[in-house]
């Protein structure tokens, strides 16, 4: 059975500190104590071009949490299809290279988990604030959900893969948030 | 007729707090009349959080000024501080800074190399593409840079920033099994990065030679990392405290970063301007490869600044094998100092170039004043030198997309730090 890697992308400003924040709860939480020790590995990046790459290797699968600027309210959680990222075609700086870049570039060189499940929270205009706003941070609770879930799913499907064991199974099924 | 046009390179999918970026350019009568490059530069807001704060929050705070060199912040500022509390923090303490500095070296270097610089010289849109016909390549490139994050990471870190360095030294020692797995990766990694910089040294590079002026620190033994005076190849010869006397910033109406000049020109830092002046002191096996390549330094092509990166490669991996060769846990990885009031300075080579911070203290040592100058505002103004240089040479009868291309490939030769949070430039040509 092969670790999965949940990883916080953020930067110490404002709301873009949501993905820190995010693995903090998810810590916190106890949903990690749910599952076999060791084997859920929670993380924070702060520049994907530098760490995330790094923090995927060894993982059999991992779930990414990332500040999202789209088109939805401030604090909206989405769940991104990690295949309709769409690589930045020509960075100024090593400094712009972003999580869909990194992901595009992991899977170019084989880099990459079998499973990568991205979620994104909404932040709109942020400012330099020490830590992300409420309104964002209402966004949690909804991810720790998803994120119990994802890691019931990945496990219960490993199992079956590895090496079926009906007792393991049912005791994980019976986790719930 | 005035026309204006504007072009959007990126728009972001998952994006960070963003900044802004943009370059302007006028043309009229065939010639580049007015060019102008802003960059978003966040050291400018840090100066004023530092105000106020204790000494010991410096090295923390000043780490989350650029996500690829906190080290390279927390160096110049621990050497002002220390400068001003009186503090020497002896030789184990600067063998391992230096060893930290090599990470960092290390990991900037071969992004700079692999995200940015050969996709442009191979003439693809981007690492992305590069990889598919050069997967080994790549591999081996993040593989190198995954042994930086590593050597950093030695020194005590936590996941984000690197935290292990204090004013006075480290919070703590490495494990002496970490640093013995470290040198057993170092030395396999070494017939590697002679590779990259053979590889490098091979491309199809063009450029052409440009004057300008070249500074970086000079130490007498060493290669520069943390100390030395600063020199240029124009006779330049200061300590760090005289870096005022010479070196004018002004502020600019089109950019937040200040521009750096020196006898009022433009001029360059950074691994090519560090090489340039300081290649007598690179050990024999990195001098070997350069003879292999046939590269010789000094060069004013600024396009052989991605050779002077690669050489810097090779270079750390040997220093940081040198100096773990030596380790031993020490009785103390820090020397305790008063924080008391005074002015310090701190200067050292960041992976981009020269890094200087000033720092003023108040009677218990908490900040007063913080000035920080980053090597990519020095830079500032020869990019737009460069610029004007490349783009004219090249013909500005060309397209507004070919214009822009040139522009972006110059502007990535320097791997500017354009913030961690700019993800796009915006074009702005205007015709006349």
């Amino acid at each position: 059975m092969r670790r999965v890697h949940i990883i916080g992308i953020g930067s110490p400003f404002g709301d873009d500190r949501i993905g820190w924040e995010a693995v903090d709860a998810i810590d916190k939480s106890g949903i990690l104590g749910r599952f076999p020790p060791g084997m859920v590995k929670t993380f924070c990046c702060n520049q994907p071009a530098v760490g995330l790459l790094p923090l995927l290797s060894g993982a059999g699968a991992a779930i990414l949490i990332d500040a999202l600027r789209g088109k939805e309210a401030p604090g909206t959680l989405r769940k991104v299809d990690v295949d309709t990222l769409q690589p930045q075609s020509a960075p100024l700086s090593s400094h712009g290279l972003s999580v869909s870049d990194s992901l595009a570039l992991g899977r170019a060189v084989g880099m990459l988990p079998e499973t990568v499940l991205v979620y994104g929270i909404e932040i709109g205009e942020s400012d330099a604030a020490p830590g992300a706003s409420a309104r964002i941070r209402a966004a949690i609770p909804a991810l720790l959900r998803e994120i119990a879930a994802d890691l019931q799913t990945l496990f219960q499907k490993q199992f079956r893969q590895d090496a079926p064991c009906p007792h393991s199974t049912d005791s994980m099924s019976s986790s719930q948030l | 007729m005035t026309e204006k046009r504007e072009v959007s390179i990126r728009v972001p999918v998952l994006a960070r707090v963003e900044g802004e970026g943009a370059l302007e350019i006028d043309i009229e009568d065939g010639r580049i009349a007015d060019l102008k490059l802003r960059i978003y530069e966040p050291p400018r807001f840090f100066e004023k959080f530092l105000e106020g704060r204790s000494s010991h929050e410096v090295p923390d705070m000043v780490a989350r000024i650029c996500g690829i060199c906190p080290v390279a912040y927390q160096m110049s500022a621990v050497h002002a501080l220390e400068s001003i509390f009186g503090i020497a923090p002896g030789p184990w303490v600067r063998a391992m800074r230096r060893v930290m500095y090599c990470g960092e070296w290390i990991e900037s270097h071969c992004l700079h190399i692999h995200l940015l610089a050969v996709p442009d010289f191979l003439g693809y849109g981007s690492v992305i593409e590069m990889a598919r016909d050069y997967p080994e390549e790549v591999r081996r490139g993040l593989a190198l840079q995954a042994i930086g994050n590593d050597l950093i990471r030695m020194h005590g870190a936590r996941s984000v920033h690197p935290v292990g360095v204090r004013v006075g030294g480290f919070h703590r020692a490495p494990a002496p099994e970490n640093v013995a797995a470290m040198r057993e990766r170092l030395h396999a990694a070494l017939p590697e990065a002679r590779s990259l910089l053979l590889w490098t040294a091979g491309l199809p590079l063009g450029g052409s030679e440009q004057q300008f002026t070249c500074v970086a620190m000079r130490h007498a033994s060493e290669y520069p990392m943390n100390e030395g005076r600063l020199v240029s190849d124009q006779g330049l010869d200061i300590a760090a405290d005289e870096y005022d006397k010479v070196f004018a910033e002004r502020q600019v109406p089109h950019s937040t970063a200040l521009h750096s000049t020196l006898a009022g020109k433009p001029y360059l830092v950074g691994p090519l301007a560090r090489i340039n002046l300081n290649h007598d002191q690179l050990p024999e096996p990195v001098t070997e490869a350069l003879q292999a390549a046939s590269i010789r330094f000094p060069s004013h092509n600024p396009y052989h600044g991605m050779i002077a990166r690669a050489a810097e490669v090779y270079y750390a991996l040997w220093e940081a094998l040198r100096l773990l060769d030596e380790y031993a846990v020490p009785d103390a990885p820090f020397t305790e100092g008063m924080p008391c009031g005074g002015i310090g300075f701190g200067c050292t080579e960041a992976p981009r170039g020269t890094l200087w911070h000033r720092y003023e203290t108040n009677d218990d040592g908490t900040i007063k004043a913080a000035r920080i100058v980053p090597p990519t505002s020095q830079n500032q103004a020869r990019i737009e030198e460069d610029l004007r240089l490349s783009l004219e040479s090249g013909g500005l009868e060309r397209s507004d997309a070919e214009l822009r291309r040139q522009g972006e490939r110059v502007i990535r030769n320097y791997d500017p730090c354009i913030s961690c949070s700019t993800h796009f430039l915006d074009l702005k040509l205007r015709r006349t």
